[in-house]
């Protein structure tokens, strides 16, 4: 900033008033602003006529009350953030609970040998192991929640997405998931009897065991003898 | 102790208190009103335009109480309603005429300033000091003239006219600089007030 607009905010008081050594321009410009400055604060101050000033109170008393609210701020980047981390949590506990992660292979008992005939000659299963489960395709309807999806409910209304997850967030809180098929053991028992089966029944011709040398055998008895 | 404007503010907005607002206004009437005053020259007018202000702050504090408070503080805000009250006015009577678009070059403007300086020395012992002083003042560019008001009446920084007016702060400091150049001249060639002569000035 150049030195004549400092002189000028010196001269109101703005910045520190300078000082100036004799016959500088700047000196005697700072006397002739000085100089109009004094005239200009010699003018009274003047003031609108009370009745004016009357009717402006009355205009701020006549104002309704309703419409002299607090001041809403704006949210923080902090508050941002926090929201919409819960928003996404309850649309992902809402698509959760609409569409669980069902287990690709349902299952349905049935009798082993309709599906295993090749377990005909295994040893007979005892009676509590006879019927298994195997894999049906799945249900292509999702389990109906009976807490959330009464009788006489009908389809959620377009813009109330949240209100729908906030209901099934609250279903889920009150009725707990259905056991999941990966979490049944009764498969995985089916699945451990068949390996237990078949190791057995290939236990008499072991692919892997070496071959006996003929001259190993003793002579006089015949490789084939048992 | 004395209140500040802002919780003044706040209890007219929170209790709907008549009195703190009745302050608000009383403390900063001067200010305003010499503005105004400074601007149309009539005080009819300016109490006209005093009452629209108030009423288009409380308007506004109704309504958009935020933009109040990112503006900050209290008298430039209601400074640059007033303004705007003003020039509404100023345009509607059509008295918005800027006699040089330049307003920084004071020269063209000086050649068009009537030269009969006895007709001007006539008016000005009619008129009281003050009215004299108004008449130098009246007599400046519209830029410089809205620049000394609101520095030397509203009593608003230099950075705050320049934030209200739209320009930079150099330019509101150039625009007082040749406010102040041009009534030192009205006031030497009036010889209403001995002033110093100061060469080159």
């Amino acid at each position: 900033m150049d030195t004549p607009r400092k002189l000028i905010r010196a001269l109101y008081g703005e910045t520190e008033p300078p000082e100036f050594p004799p016959d500088d321009p700047a000196g005697r410009e700072w006397a002739a602003f000085s100089e109009v400055k004094a005239v200009l604060d010699e003018r009274p101050r003047r003031r609108p006529d009370p009745t004016v000033i009357d009717a402006v109170v009355a205009a701020a008393a006549r104002a309704p009350r309703a419409d002299r609210r607090p001041v809403r701020r704006a949210r923080s980047n902090r508050q941002r953030i926090v929201a919409g981390a819960a928003l996404a949590l309850t649309l992902m506990l809402g698509v959760w609970g609409l569409w669980p992660p069902t287990d690709p292979a349902p299952r349905v008992a049935v009798a082993d040998t309709e599906v295993q005939p090749d377990l005909a000659l295994a040893p007979e299963p005892s009676a509590d192991t006879r019927m298994e489960e195997v894999a049906v395709p799945p249900d292509p309807l999702p389990p109906k929640p009976k807490a959330w999806l009464g009788e006489d409910r009908t389809e959620p209304a377009e813009d109330s997405r949240l209100e729908l997850a906030r209901r099934v967030e609250e279903a889920l809180r009150e009725e707990p998931p259905a056991e999941y098929g990966w979490d049944a053991s009764s498969e995985l028992h089916t699945l451990r009897k068949q390996v237990e089966i078949l190791e057995a029944r290939s236990e008499r011709t072991r692919w892997d065991e070496p071959a006996m040398l003929d001259a190993l055998i003793p002579a006089g008895v015949s490789p084939d003898q048992p | 102790m004395q209140l500040s404007d802002e919780q003044l503010l706040a209890q007219y907005m929170e209790r709907g208190d008549q009195q703190a607002f009745r302050q608000l206004v009383e403390r900063h009437q001067e200010r305003i009103f010499g503005y105004l005053m400074g601007m149309v020259h009539d005080r009819e007018t300016a109490n006209d335009l005093f009452q629209e202000t108030f009423l288009r702050v409380v308007s506004a504090l109704q309504n958009r109480r935020g933009s109040y408070e990112t503006q900050g503080r209290w008298l430039a805000w209601t400074m640059r309603i007033a303004r705007n009250a003003a020039l509404d006015h100023l345009r509607s009577r059509k008295k918005w005429q800027d006699v040089d678009g330049h307003t920084d070059d004071d020269a063209s403007y000086w050649d068009a300033l009537p030269s009969d300086e006895t007709a001007l020395d006539e008016q000005l012992h009619q008129a009281e000091r003050t009215e004299w002083l108004d008449a130098c003042i009246e007599r400046l560019p519209p830029e410089q003239r809205e620049v000394l008001l609101m520095r030397q009446e509203a009593d608003l920084t230099f950075r705050e006219i320049a934030e209200l007016t739209g320009c930079s702060i150099n330019t509101a400091l150039g625009r007082m600089r040749y406010a102040l150049i041009n009534l030192r001249r009205m006031i030497l060639a009036s010889d209403k007030k001995p002033l110093a002569e100061i060469p080159n000035l």
